[in-house]
């Protein structure tokens, strides 16, 4: 299992983030993929979330990509 | 392919120059890092002989993308002593891009200080050095009025004000809006302004095309299909936007509750006032006699600005933005719209950063000079800025300036730059931005703010440190705000920038790319002589806690590069 925002999900191999996200998006769990992305308490590159597959047991927290006026 | 002007103020020179091939693919930020780096002496007087200004169009302008018309404006800062690159919307970046042009540079002196000239490209494309001596002294909106009955009245214009002539530090370059034509859009902060007139121009006229350029493409159906993806996922994201559905202004609903929002010389005492500069406030406010989401450069769908008029209908200011409200106003403990308003509209006809210059009024009260929170007195200090008198020109020189004149021990800056809209203490991430970018204070080069923005050190410099890459992109392609829904497809960024310049980049790419612009900066500013021993967050930020917290900025100086 993978645990993403604290909802587990099935683990599934040669995903990377971005396909997770992806998936976790078109259940309406997250509203938006523009986001920064925090693996196993450290914060990878949005551009790594392409490159970077998920392993089982990874504990992924999201938040809003922020922008500010 | 794109073409470069380049005019040498002293002869009075203008020459038109292939865009170099080392050039491709860089646009807005990266290309000034580069140009800087290439060109410029970094131990300058930034108004000086050897000193350079680029003025030039992100990397994807004219080509239909989203919020892609967007304007840099390039050089060694008079204010923070290192390199400075402030974006803008406006109509001038579709204007350049129309005609075909990536970036003007204007450099040397010219042979006598104060004569002035304003550059004018033509419709056919022709480029002149106008006499400007009877605009001399004149503000932005005069300014722009004299050259729509002159020139036509869709021309673009990029201009100073008298801030800008008298070579203030906290002096804006200020663009026509998109729509009104009104000069509100400015390239604020870094003192900007002053280079322009150290190089004896006004401003820079630009008439629409006569036959628009179109940028070219690697491969141009490629480029028409992802971008307008792309386009279409803005567009939809904007429907729940708050940026969108209400502005920038919107920020105030966290930051005001929480205490980051600056009040009082950036004490962080909550007034209950703050209620009055809510969402719904604003609404009410804007809806009395302007509008908002209004789009600022053409291509924008995202819509956040706004057109506010005075109570006689008139246009008073556009792009009348939260960082606007938070430092003419809290900070000020002034607490409503329509004299914020009437502060903005100011400062954009004469050409001033309203972050600089609403720091600057707050010290003024710390020192006493005027009362907190009157506004009468604080109208009365502007316009002494625009007369020029003693204290008005020591405004002039910026937070800094005005801080040790008084003798006062607490000065929000960084760098010589004014600390923006967000207390480091209540977002330490952003205040290890301000103290660590090669930007000087500056929200744009990396804010964190948000929900989940971390508490512990080691989030909130990683997240910091991210997120000024990001930025770093951001301002080389479009406006930043497109980041938070573009941000999510950096893979299709990456090929839409294939699609347009050839090659094989992915979003890995696209950050290397960002890498490189932040390390040219941080070199140009090495070379400034700038140190690591500068990256400092204000003493009082460390040991005053702020109200709504109990917390301080707590990152230790060792961590800061110290």
């Amino acid at each position: 299992m993978i645990t993403v925002n604290n909802q587990q999900y099935e683990f599934l191999e040669h995903v990377t983030i971005a396909g997770l996200l992806q998936v976790i998006k078109n259940k309406n769990e997250i509203s938006t993929s523009a986001l920064l992305v925090i693996v196993n308490d450290v914060i990878i590159c949005p551009a790594a979330i392409y490159q970077v597959f998920i392993k089982d047991g990874d504990i992924i927290k999201t938040r809003n990509l922020p922008v500010g006026g | 392919m794109w073409k470069t002007i380049r005019i040498n103020s002293n002869k009075n020179l203008i020459e038109t120059e292939e865009y170099k091939d080392a050039y491709m693919g860089l646009g807005g930020r990266s290309l000034i890092a580069q140009f800087l780096n290439d060109e410029v002496n970094p131990d300058c007087d930034p108004l000086g002989e050897e000193a350079k200004i680029i003025i030039c169009t992100s990397m994807f302008a004219g080509s239909g993308l989203v919020c892609a018309n967007r304007l840099s404006v390039g050089a060694k800062s008079p204010l923070t002593g290192g390199i400075k690159e402030s974006n803008v919307g406006g109509s001038a970046a579709k204007a350049l891009s129309d005609h075909n042009i990536r970036s003007i540079i204007i450099e040397s002196k010219p042979k006598i200080d104060g004569i002035m000239k304003v550059i004018l490209i033509r419709s056919d494309g022709s480029i002149s050095l106008e006499d400007a001596t009877s605009y001399q002294g004149m503000n932005n909106y005069e300014f722009v009025e004299n050259m729509q009955k002159k020139y036509s009245e869709n021309i673009s214009v990029i201009s100073i004000g008298v801030a800008g002539e008298r070579l203030y530090k906290n002096s804006s370059l200020q663009i026509t809006e998109y729509g009104t034509n009104y000069p509100c859009r400015a390239a604020g902060r870094g003192g900007l302004g002053s280079v322009l007139a150290s190089k004896g121009i006004k401003g820079i006229v630009i008439q629409n095309a006569d036959e628009k350029s179109k940028p070219a493409y690697a491969d141009q159906e490629k480029f028409s299909r992802i971008r307008k993806a792309l386009n279409k996922s803005v567009a939809e994201a904007s429907k729940t936007n708050p940026f969108s559905l209400i502005g920038t202004a919107c920020t105030i609903d966290k930051t005001g509750v929480a205490g980051i929002i600056p009040t009082h010389n950036f004490t962080g005492t909550i007034s209950e006032k703050i209620d009055n500069l809510k969402s719904d406030k604003f609404i009410d406010f804007v809806n009395r006699n302007g509008k908002n989401q209004h789009p600022c450069q053409s291509g924008c769908l995202i819509k956040c600005s706004n057109i506010i008029k005075d109570n006689d209908g008139k246009f008073l200011t556009g792009g009348f933005e939260y960082e606007t409200i938070a430092l003419c106003g809290p900070n000020c403990d002034i607490y409503d719209f329509e004299t914020i308003a009437r502060m903005d509209r100011i400062c954009d006809d004469l050409g001033l950063d309203t972050i600089e210059t609403g720091a600057s009024i707050a010290l003024c009260m710390e020192a006493e000079i005027i009362p907190w929170g009157d506004a009468n007195a604080a109208l009365e200090l502007y316009q002494q800025i625009a007369e020029g008198t003693e204290i008005g020109n020591l405004i002039g020189q910026g937070t800094a300036a005005v801080g040790e004149h008084y003798n006062i021990k607490r000065i929000p800056t960084c760098k010589n730059q004014a600390i923006p809209g967000y207390d480091p203490r209540g977002t330490i991430g952003t205040g290890f931005t301000y103290a660590t970018s090669s930007m000087g204070a500056d929200h744009t080069a990396g804010i964190t703010l948000g929900k989940d923005d971390p508490t512990d050190l080691a989030g909130a410099i990683q997240t910091s440190n991210v997120m000024q890459r990001i930025f770093a992109m951001a301002d080389s392609m479009t406006c930043m705000m497109t980041m938070s829904t573009l941000g999510g497809q950096l893979d299709q960024l990456a090929e839409l920038y294939n699609a347009m310049y050839g090659g094989d980049l992915n979003a890995e790419g696209l950050f290397a790319a960002a890498d490189k612009t932040l390390k040219m900066e941080h070199e140009f500013n090495k070379k400034a002589g700038w140190t690591k021993a500068d990256n400092q967050i204000p003493e009082f930020f460390r040991t005053e806690p702020l109200p709504s917290t109990g917390k301080t900025f707590n990152i230790p100086a060792e961590m800061m590069g110290i």
